[in-house]
């Protein structure tokens, strides 16, 4: 046995009080490489057999607890399938015809018009747009208020937050 | 539905009694049962059928978890009626998140217990910020005990005892002693290192065997 191993084989009465309290009484629940040597400490030192017998006792105390049924009564059971059919019946539920996407939104805005209709209406509210923006004087329209502004950049970035969440879709994210 | 409640409830009943469970030598593998792996897979495709309509996948996702789910929330909340709200709600935030699950990359167990957990330590905080305001702790059981309806005086001891301690050591107590979590997935629940676990377990134990130090002729009489 090199003295590496000899080394990595030895256990203070320390780690051991400190094993002995942390999984308790029964070495087979140890972890693996603890084993072997807390047993070889345990053969020849009777401050671990007193602290092995402590975290003994103490594993009989706790298992009084351990013992104890808690069983979910019926009505809880009801509610947590109740819960489950709610939510379930949510996503299921058909989407209103008038909120229905099939039609597509600018479908919705300029109704059942032939394809082409839609996006000529678009094309000429925007030159309209770029038109009244680019030739109104200021005074006309004046800037807005820093607070209305720095507002504005808040919800801008909120929604950001929001949309990056929906792209996150770990269990951490679930919480 | 009377009958499916029932059949859940039957097999809730079955939760077999906590013990320790080994951790491996690599400090991050424990042993478990044969079966663990087989149903955390089966777990995923639950909430996945969930999630697809599948009501059936919810029965059976409640048969497999609300027993041991209500049973962390009773012994960190000591509470009946709070520990079936947390129990409730856990499993809620399953049903709504049902369809952003993603199989693989967590334990449905662990995350719904990391879930139950922290719903605790908010009803824990809350029940702090309201004793400070003198309004009385609602631990039922204790309360029953004193008025001679709880028959196990050795129990409240032990629930007074374990009641002491931080949250984080009664919480790796509890994951560790009653739920038969590993240190990795005990670590997972508590967002914290395994070496972190095995100084929680220690520190938690040392002050329960010290508290409980002048009760022990009660504690292991017959």
């Amino acid at each position: 046995m090199t003295v590496i191993e000899m080394k990595n084989d030895m256990m203070t009465i320390e780690d051991f009080e400190e094993r002995a309290m942390a999984y308790g009484g029964d070495l087979d629940v140890w972890p693996e490489e603890d084993r072997a040597p807390a047993r070889s400490l345990l053969a020849g030192s009777s401050v671990a057999r007193t602290a092995l017998d402590d975290a003994r006792a103490l594993d009989a105390t706790l298992a009084q607890w351990g013992g104890e049924a808690v069983a979910p009564s019926q009505a809880l059971l009801g509610r947590v399938l109740t819960d489950a059919a709610t939510v379930a019946g949510a996503a299921e539920a058909p989407v209103p015809a008038a909120l229905s996407p099939k039609k597509g939104w600018m479908a919705s805005l300029f109704g059942d018009m032939s394809p082409m209709r839609p996006g000529l209406a678009l094309a000429a509210c925007l030159a309209l747009g770029f038109v009244v923006g680019t030739t109104l004087d200021e005074q006309v329209l004046p800037s807005l208020a820093p607070e209305v502004a720095e507002e504005a950049v808040m919800i801008d970035f909120a929604f950001a937050i929001e949309d990056d969440d929906d792209l996150l879709l770990g269990p951490e994210t679930l919480l | 539905m009377t009958a499916g409640i029932a059949t859940v409830s039957a097999s809730l009943m079955e939760v077999a009694p906590a013990r320790h469970r080994q951790r491996g030598a690599s400090m991050t593998e424990t042993a478990r049962p044969a079966t663990a792996g087989v149903d955390a897979e089966d777990d995923d495709a639950l909430i996945l059928r969930f999630a697809a309509g599948d009501q059936s996948a919810a029965r059976l996702l409640t048969e497999r978890h609300l027993g041991r789910v209500l049973a962390l929330a009773t012994r960190m909340l000591r509470d009946t009626a709070e520990a079936e709200d947390v129990a409730q709600e856990a499993m809620m935030r399953a049903w709504r998140n049902a369809s952003k699950w993603e199989p693989g990359r967590a334990k449905f167990s662990t995350w719904l217990h990391k879930v139950a957990l922290n719903l605790c330590y908010d009803r824990l905080r809350k029940r702090r910020s309201a004793s400070l305001d003198d309004v009385a702790e609602p631990v039922d059981d204790r309360a029953s005990a004193q008025d001679g309806m709880e028959a196990d005086e050795r129990l409240t001891v032990l629930k007074d005892a374990m009641e002491a301690l931080p949250e984080r050591q009664r919480a790796a107590i509890q994951l560790r002693h009653f739920e038969e979590r590993g240190n990795d997935e005990t670590a997972e629940i508590l967002g914290v290192s395994i070496e972190a676990v095995e100084s929680l377990l220690s520190r938690g134990r040392r002050a329960l065997r010290d508290r409980l130090a002048g009760q022990r002729a009660l504690l292991l009489e017959e």
